[in-house]
């Protein structure tokens, strides 16, 4: 029973401890550059291609649901607004981490986790380099700067795909869906929405990172890292969008008082 | 507390291990290991699987904390919470990994490289110049340096693991069984080439393995495990003499051949 209440507290000391590391390891950032790169194309541009089939569909189904309820109260022109918002402030976020975790937080977790395992991180410790600043690191940063980008085309496909069904398939007027949404969404949106972006981001490279470097040096271990990874990095998505929505400052102003 | 060779004056010894215990959990492995590894000589470390051997490797090298006990490199005394001191006592020494350990995402040129565009600041032509050397002293040449690990059989990927670990010029080498798996012929080419590198580089060599029949070939000094302690050190031809019955089973193979070689001449 005790050992129940400790391990969340032995899981979040040793997690601090690894980001700490990763902190640290910003020092030599600036010859890592390519590496960060080279890490901001994997988990952001090659996630466009399943980022805008997922936006696509998702605004798509959005636009028919929010009309179908809209149209119920003779509401059909704040589709827009509806969409806009919804689309910027909670799905986008919440689907890029998601999509992300899947595809690129499990690649991390399995790429660290075999180094791990065939001993390559120990023979770069060997060899004088750090694996924080060299493996951990850019990836966090990719990670954490990447799916803000990624949230915010997310957004402008799911809106388009929106207005095409509005416009097409519901036989809306389309600019009144423009003039709405633009209407509707202001800053205080697009920063709740990139804040939760940047935090679902930091999550699952930060998880994806820890769970490959902590990989039992076994078979097994590359499966349960990456398994771990994907299944926590979820997880943390869903509860820290919870408590974002709730406690995060809809106005953004308190971070200039 | 086992025995440690001490036939070596202080400057004579490249590693000194006193007191080494470690354990996990309940299972001790280690119980207060001693050993002088002497100054440029191979120097092979035996023992059945699980005795330990490749945990005092990995002791060595400060990739484990010992519970107990001190190791001294080259007179300095290694502590594996100090990261900075490490770093300073790692340069001079080079491991070679049992599966290789190459970097599968870096070509044979940027693994033979890594260490030194890490820590050298070397023109793109001295590094160039440095890859060759480097892969001619492990007997492959410079049109290997395209070539991704995958692409290597098991004994080149040994000779690029090793040009990659002496690339610093370390003073001690350290092997963590670097025949197991491999065919005969494959097992006495990075024997000889153990033996050639030590000659050429000057270096101390620590070998761990369980292959007696390559040991009598290259190895100036054997230190043999057996359940966390060390049961025999000293020179290899000298292991026949040992009256410890755990030495006198794991070398008997090696003795009949012996015995043999003998009545045959």
């Amino acid at each position: 029973m005790l050992s129940l209440a400790i391990s969340p507290i032995t899981f979040l000391g040793k997690l601090s401890s690894f980001i700490w590391n990763a902190v640290v390891g910003l020092k030599n950032f600036h010859r890592r550059l390519p590496i960060f790169l080279q890490q901001f194309d994997f988990i952001s541009v090659e996630s466009l291609l399943v980022v805008t089939f997922s936006a696509i569909f998702i605004g798509a189904v959005l636009s028919f649901q929010t009309y179908t309820a809209l149209h119920l109260f003779g509401m059909d022109s704040f589709l827009g607004s509806s969409v806009g918002i919804a689309l910027m402030r909670e799905l986008a976020p919440v689907f890029c981490g998601i999509m992300v975790a899947a595809r690129a937080g499990a690649a991390i977790a399995a790429e660290i986790a075999t180094m791990r395992v065939t001993e390559q991180i120990d023979a770069m410790e060997a060899l004088g380099t750090d694996p924080f600043d060299y493996l951990v690191t850019p990836r966090i940063l990719a990670g954490t700067i990447g799916l803000p980008i990624l949230c915010i085309y997310f957004t402008l496909i799911g809106c388009g795909s929106g207005w095409f069904i509005a416009k097409v398939v519901l036989a809306t007027d389309g600019a009144v869906y423009w003039q709405q949404l633009a209407w509707a969404v202001d800053f205080n949106d697009v920063w709740q929405g990139l804040t939760k972006a940047c935090i679902f981001g930091f999550f699952l490279s930060v998880l994806g990172c820890f769970y490959g470097y902590n990989a039992q040096s076994n078979a097994e271990g590359v499966g349960v890292a990456t398994n771990q990874a994907v299944v926590t990095s979820v997880l943390w998505i869903l509860f820290s969008d919870y408590v974002m929505t709730a406690y995060l400052p809809y106005d953004p102003s308190f971070l200039i008082l | 507390m086992t025995q440690a060779s001490s036939s070596y004056s202080d400057n004579d010894i490249a590693v000194k291990v006193r007191g080494l215990e470690k354990g996990f959990g309940q299972f001790k492995i280690h119980h207060g290991l001693n050993l002088d590894i002497p100054r440029g000589k191979v120097t092979y470390i035996m023992g059945g699987s699980g005795c330990g051997k490749s945990l005092l490797l990995k002791q060595i090298m400060g990739f484990i904390e010992p519970d107990k006990g001190t190791i001294f490199i080259n007179g300095e005394q290694m502590i594996a919470s100090d990261h900075r001191q490490l770093k300073q006592v790692r340069k001079h020494m080079g491991i070679l990994f049992q599966n290789s350990a190459l970097f599968d995402s870096l070509s044979v040129y940027n693994n033979v490289a890594f260490s030194l565009k890490e820590q050298l600041n070397l023109s793109k032509s001295e590094t160039d110049k440095r890859v060759e050397e480097l892969l001619l002293s492990v007997g492959l040449t410079f049109e290997h340096s395209k070539k991704m690990p995958g692409e290597l059989s098991g004994g080149q990927r040994k000779r690029v693991a090793l040009a990659r670990a002496i690339a610093l010029k370390p003073s001690i080498m350290m092997y963590d069984e670097p025949t197991t798996g491999l065919d005969p012929i494959t097992t006495m080419m990075v024997t000889n080439l153990i033996k050639n590198v030590s000659t050429q580089h000057d270096l101390t060599s620590i070998v761990i393995s369980h292959d007696t029949h390559v040991v009598f070939t290259v190895a100036e000094h054997i230190a043999f495990m057996k359940d966390g302690e060390f049961k025999y050190v000293g020179a290899p031809w000298d292991v026949f003499k040992s009256k410890d019955p755990d030495v006198q089973e794991f070398f008997a193979l090696e003795a009949n051949r012996k015995r043999e070689s003998q009545e045959n001449a």
